[in-house]
């Protein structure tokens, strides 16, 4: 059965090319309830905020309001937003978020009930006021939850998808539109208050995370989800607070640019539909549903740049945020310049759509990039300082536009506004370009001084002990490449939770493997031995904790990538694929990952030494074969793809003592090859006749027990029995 | 301080929700299944340069009573605004309207101009200004 060693070593993991390749993450192994339930937060205020003025023509019939009365019902709202956005940003930084969401949709809810009962003006000034009191309960806030739920490194997807919250709105006023024609005002004012107490009991169940907690962990500082860490902030007041905000560059240079950008972007979709009406000649209706196409780029935009600014990131490009929101803005110019000036409406409206996209493209990258640079307690009072400026930049535009479509027309004021966004663009590409590595750097380390400080260890704050920022040295994949054994385990799992829907299987598994040797986790059926695998694979994806591979963090990447990174999973119950031939299953265990037909073909030989019976049966199917034979063909492809670590689950299961005896030997010379192998096992006998270590499983938790030589297989077979002690 | 302990938030949040949400519920579905008493139909419309002529036709809904309404009509812009409005009357009769009756109310809205027609109109409308039951 042993074949030559010189043809066996072919399959040895050195020998496969892991070239550095960019490392892409899903938005997997973190909850995205909360993610969803605050988009859905967003989208319901951006509704609720412009329900009244869409009701403005039943509300002059009823009441009898002259135009001023509208205006002052509109104007009043925006004052009130203005002035206690701050305060909610100062509240967002010092008090429970997720409670401060509730309470204030809560409030919404009740103040859009007031509002349907409104017998005259005054009653409406007066709910118009207090919606806007409350209307910024979210946006700060929201905004420094997602960056304490999610991870650093996917902030910007993270944000992108928020933002479709915003854009979302605006698709609920049709649907109010269409109510209140049927039911009248009242009820949709009075069914628009339901969504508004749903989201505020969700909110409230929602847990609030410790401030900072994702910035520590991108760190390794900690995994620690409860511990308080104390922040210089935490007891910061006046104006102190806003000192440090003025002095990050980098924050200054996106809320200026933010600030300039909605000079142009607040006016848009004002003037925009009469553009469309007073040069392409169409109906009012065509033109106002034509902005649609406005909003889809802007949707595409969004979701887009936030992908693309965290894998850019991931692609050894720290400053990605910055760079793709700046080059978003500037890119929309052309565009947006293009579809003012021609007068080919289809071509103009893609040309919109297609400059909607990149402007809408430059928001997520910036939140996520402001708060990168901002300290976890300062993000409320940031992104409230900056919504701040942004509205009020939003109010004037459309007066600018005016005023120059007055003085000279309408196209002129669009060609002389448009370029404003390059100029926004541009002030991020050089003074946030320059300036934003080193405030993040600067948060970094003071987040890192601040979590050694509440140790109280006497341990130096300065020491670089645990983090090498990773991102701006090396890429994921090339970190996995250069990793040395003696930097810690090979595997690390760190407190994994996994539940299939509400049954949880897996209860915080901690475990540890050193590089080299094997390692099998025993434990009875249905303990979660197969659910940790497909974890470690990629397959399943946690809904807490972490596993480092060569000390990297794997959340989030899929399960092809994590092969490429070495890590290959012979999946339990003949995992082959049944409709393929022999020789082709081999073939998909290798070239897809090193790309090297000549290796490939060079392995398959090895493999068909190994297991010589295969040889006859190339081109026979796979599903076909017999139950030792398709354990061969899925162990022979595992090793195709020349494993670093090797994941068995249940190697002998329904097999006759003397295949499991064949496929033991096999395990022996992929041990020598220098492959580790966590192997799980229910047999006992097979277990011990290659473990080096083992681990023991019950009920989701994992223990190690030692060394394989010194365990009786008896006490085994008891624990097995009886489970934990 | 001591009063606002978590447990009686909770309590205090709880009973306004299920008030907040059966009242907004209550509320809405008894506006929705209120009709009003005077129906206005879809306004109808003639335009003759910058004179739009808008018929209504009301019809009095209620069991028991006549009502004698002062109708309205106007041209609608984009923000909700007017661009024109005016009073519109009974074709035939002295707009007496009993019930189960209705009636067409024809007016004229003038002062349009034609750069607000095209760029600015955004649909015409009749409402009810009073409803005026009849002595």
């Amino acid at each position: 059965m042993a074949t030559e060693p010189a043809e066996r070593f072919i399959l040895a993991p050195t020998l496969t090319q892991r070239p550095d390749f960019h490392i892409t993450r899903k938005l997997v192994g973190v909850p995205k309830w909360p993610l969803a339930l605050l988009t859905l937060i967003y989208m319901i205020n951006v509704s609720d905020q412009f329900l009244l003025p869409s009701m403005f023509p039943l509300l002059k019939r009823e009441f009898g309001l002259s135009d001023t009365g509208l205006g002052l019902l509109s104007g009043s709202y925006l004052v009130s937003v203005t002035l206690f956005t701050v305060p909610f940003g100062v509240l967002a930084d010092r008090y429970n978020r997720t409670r401060i969401i509730s309470w204030g949709t809560l409030a919404w809810g009740l103040t859009m009930i007031f509002t349907g009962l409104s017998t005259g003006f005054a009653m409406l000034l007066i709910g118009r006021i207090v919606l806007g009191m409350w209307d910024p309960c979210d946006n700060p806030t929201s905004q420094s939850l997602l960056a304490d739920y999610y991870p650093v490194n996917q902030r910007s997807k993270v944000m992108g998808v928020y933002q479709v919250g915003q854009l979302a709105g605006f698709i609920l006023l049709p649907i109010a539109g269409i109510m209140s024609a049927a039911w009248g005002w009242r009820s949709t004012f009075y069914f628009f208050s339901l969504p508004a107490f749903v989201v505020a009991v969700l909110a409230w169940r929602l847990h609030e995370p410790r401030r900072g907690v994702q910035d520590r962990k991108h760190q390794r500082l900690e995994h620690d989800e409860t511990r308080v860490v104390a922040s210089e902030y935490d007891e910061a007041r006046g104006f102190s607070a806003y000192k440090d905000l003025f002095a990050c560059r980098s924050y200054m240079a996106m809320l200026v640019s933010a600030t300039v950008g909605s000079l142009f972007f607040g006016g848009l979709g004002v003037w925009a539909p009469t553009f469309l009406i007073r040069y392409h000649d169409l109906s009012i209706a065509a033109a106002t549903s034509s902005i649609a196409v406005v909003a889809i780029g802007g949707l595409i935009g969004a979701i887009a740049s936030g992908h693309l600014a965290d894998y850019l990131i991931h692609a050894k490009h720290p400053s990605a945020r910055i760079a793709v929101a700046g080059m978003a803005r500037v890119l929309s110019v052309p565009f947006f310049l293009f579809a003012f000036a021609i007068n080919y409406t289809a071509l103009a409206l893609l040309s919109l759509a297609v400059g909607a996209m990149f402007l809408v493209a430059g928001i997520p990258p910036t939140n996520a990039a402001r708060s990168d640079v901002l300290h976890p307690n300062l993000r409320g009072r940031g992104t409230s300082l900056d919504a701040v400026s942004q509205s009020m930049a939003s109010a004037a535009s459309p007066i600018i536009f005016g005023i120059l479509s007055d003085v000279a027309d309408l196209r002129t004021a669009f060609l002389i506004l448009s370029p404003l966004a390059a100029v926004a663009g541009l002030v991020l590409l050089t003074l946030g370009f320059a300036t934003y590595g080193r405030d993040a750097r600067a948060v970094r380390h003071q987040v890192r001084r601040e979590h050694f400080a509440s140790l109280g260890s006497g341990e130096s704050p300065d020491a670089d002990v645990l983090f090498v920022e990773p991102e701006e040295e090396l890429s994921l994949s090339e970190a996995v490449r250069v990793w040395r054994p003696d930097e810690g385990p090979m595997l690390e799992v760190q407190g994994l939770d996994f539940s299939y829907g509400p049954i949880q299987v897996l209860f915080g598994v901690q475990m540890a493997i050193p590089q080299g040797g094997c390692h099998a986790l025993l434990g009875r059926n249905g303990v979660g031995k197969t659910t940790l695998l497909s974890n470690i694979a990629g397959l399943l994806d946690g809904q807490a904790g972490e596993i480092f591979y060569r000390g990297q963090d794997l959340s989030g990447i899929p399960p092809d990538q994590r092969t490429k990174l070495g890590i290959t999973l012979v999946a339990t119950g003949r995992s082959t694929f049944p409709s393929l031939s022999v020789w082709d299953n081999l073939w998909f265990g290798s070239y897809p990952f090193t790309g090297s037909e000549e290796l490939s073909q060079q392995r398959a030989e090895a493999i068909l030494e190994i297991f010589p019976l295969l040889a006859d049966r190339l081109d026979q199917r796979a599903g076909t074969l017999s139950g030792g034979e398709q354990q061969m063909v899925a162990l022979g492809r595992a090793l195709m793809a020349g494993p670093d670590l090797l994941l068995i689950d249940e190697l002998s299961l329904g097999l006759a003592p003397t295949v499991t005896g064949q496929l033991l030997d096999v395990v022996d010379q992929v041990l020598e090859l220098g492959t580790t192998i966590l192997l799980v096992e229910q047999s006992i006998g097979v277990a011990l006749a290659v473990a080096d270590t083992v681990f023991f499983m019950d009920r989701g938790i994992v223990e190690p027990l030692g060394k394989a030589a010194g365990l009786d297989a008896d006490e085994l077979i008891r624990r097995l029995l009886e489970g934990h002690k | 301080m001591s009063f606002w302990t978590p447990s009686r938030q909770g309590i205090v949040f709880t009973t306004i929700v299920v008030v907040g949400t059966t009242a907004g519920f209550v509320l809405g579905v008894r506006e929705a299944f209120v009709d009003p008493v005077l129906a206005v139909g879809e306004p109808r419309v003639r335009v003759e340069g910058s004179v739009a002529t808008v018929q209504v036709t009301v019809r009095n809904a209620s069991d028991g009573r006549a009502y004698c309404p002062d109708v309205g009509i106007a041209a609608i812009d984009r923000d909700g605004r007017d661009l024109a409005s005016g009073v519109a009357v009974p074709d035939l009769g002295d707009g007496r309207l009993g019930p189960g009756q209705s009636a067409n109310y024809i007016g004229t809205l003038t002062g349009i101009a034609q750069e607000e027609f095209d760029e600015e109109l955004d649909e015409y409308v009749g409402f009810v200004e009073e409803e005026n039951p009849c002595p």
